[in-house]
């Protein structure tokens, strides 16, 4: 999951530079684009709810038995949940993952209609989003 | 009397809030609850760079690593040092860019700090068991 949460976190710092980068001029596919960046950010927050949902309640639980607990037989019984609970939850995340980078890539196609037409963009926010790739 | 149109477009729901509103009431609950950011809303970023910097240090000392679904081994400070540099970036373009507000866009960082917190309960865990 960490590895979701660092594109979420990648996504969300690129789209604040796309939003200050193309969304604040008026361009004919502007609401377009705005429409396709929501349907990214709603994917990104349905994948944090998602993963919330996962860890946080099951977490909750589980930890007075990881700090009580001596016996190797429950350290055996709560790893082997923790590990279900992973493997649970990554089944459930990857196609949320799959349509962030889907979201991301439509994006993208409209970026460069825009790119194509001649957008003018200021340069400390280009220095900006060179650095992020 | 007509309204300025600096105005009218400060008066739009940020897009980050209309993500929300397109989220399922129960999804759309469930993170405006869990993450509170109805308060100090400011404050956030720098309690996830706090959060971020203190997994790093954990995460160093522990040399904690994992196999991906692609079977390679990712190293988790490396990921941490990446969301760090993310979220200092974020920060940068509301220095840089006058029209961006950095504060419209708290929510995704209050649920990746709650879920940091949570993926070390779970790395420290499940280490500690072996």
């Amino acid at each position: 999951m960490v590895e979701g949460l660092e594109r979420a976190s990648k996504y969300i710092a690129l789209y604040a530079i796309y939003e200050s980068m193309y969304l604040q001029r008026d361009d004919p596919i502007k609401s377009q684009l705005e429409g396709a960046v929501t349907n990214l950010y709603c994917v990104i927050l349905q994948f944090l709810t998602t993963a919330q949902k996962f860890y946080s309640h099951t977490s909750g639980g589980l930890v007075p038995v990881s700090l009580l607990s001596k016996s190797s037989y429950t350290k055996f019984t709560l790893v082997r949940t923790l590990k279900n609970i992973i493997a649970n939850a990554e089944k459930e995340l990857s196609p949320q993952l799959d349509a962030m980078a889907a979201k991301h890539r439509e994006v993208q196609e409209f970026l460069r209609v825009i790119d194509a037409n001649g957008q003018y963009i200021t340069l400390p926010i280009l220095s900006q989003k060179a650095d992020m790739h | 009397m007509a309204v300025p149109p600096s105005q009218t477009q400060n008066c739009q729901p940020s897009l980050w809030d209309q993500a929300l509103n397109q989220l399922p009431k129960d999804q759309k609950l469930a993170l405006n609850l869990s993450l509170n950011i109805q308060r100090n809303k400011r404050s956030i970023l720098d309690s996830v760079l706090e959060v971020v910097n203190e997994k790093q240090r954990l995460c160093l000392e522990k040399r904690w690593k994992f196999k991906n679904r692609q079977g390679q081994t990712i190293i988790v400070r490396d990921l941490l040092d990446k969301i760090a540099h993310y979220l200092q970036k974020f920060v940068d373009v509301g220095d840089v860019a006058v029209q961006f507000d950095p504060i419209h866009a708290v929510l995704p960082w209050a649920g990746i700090r709650l879920l940091l917190k949570v993926v070390y309960y779970f790395q420290s865990t499940l280490n500690s068991s072996y």
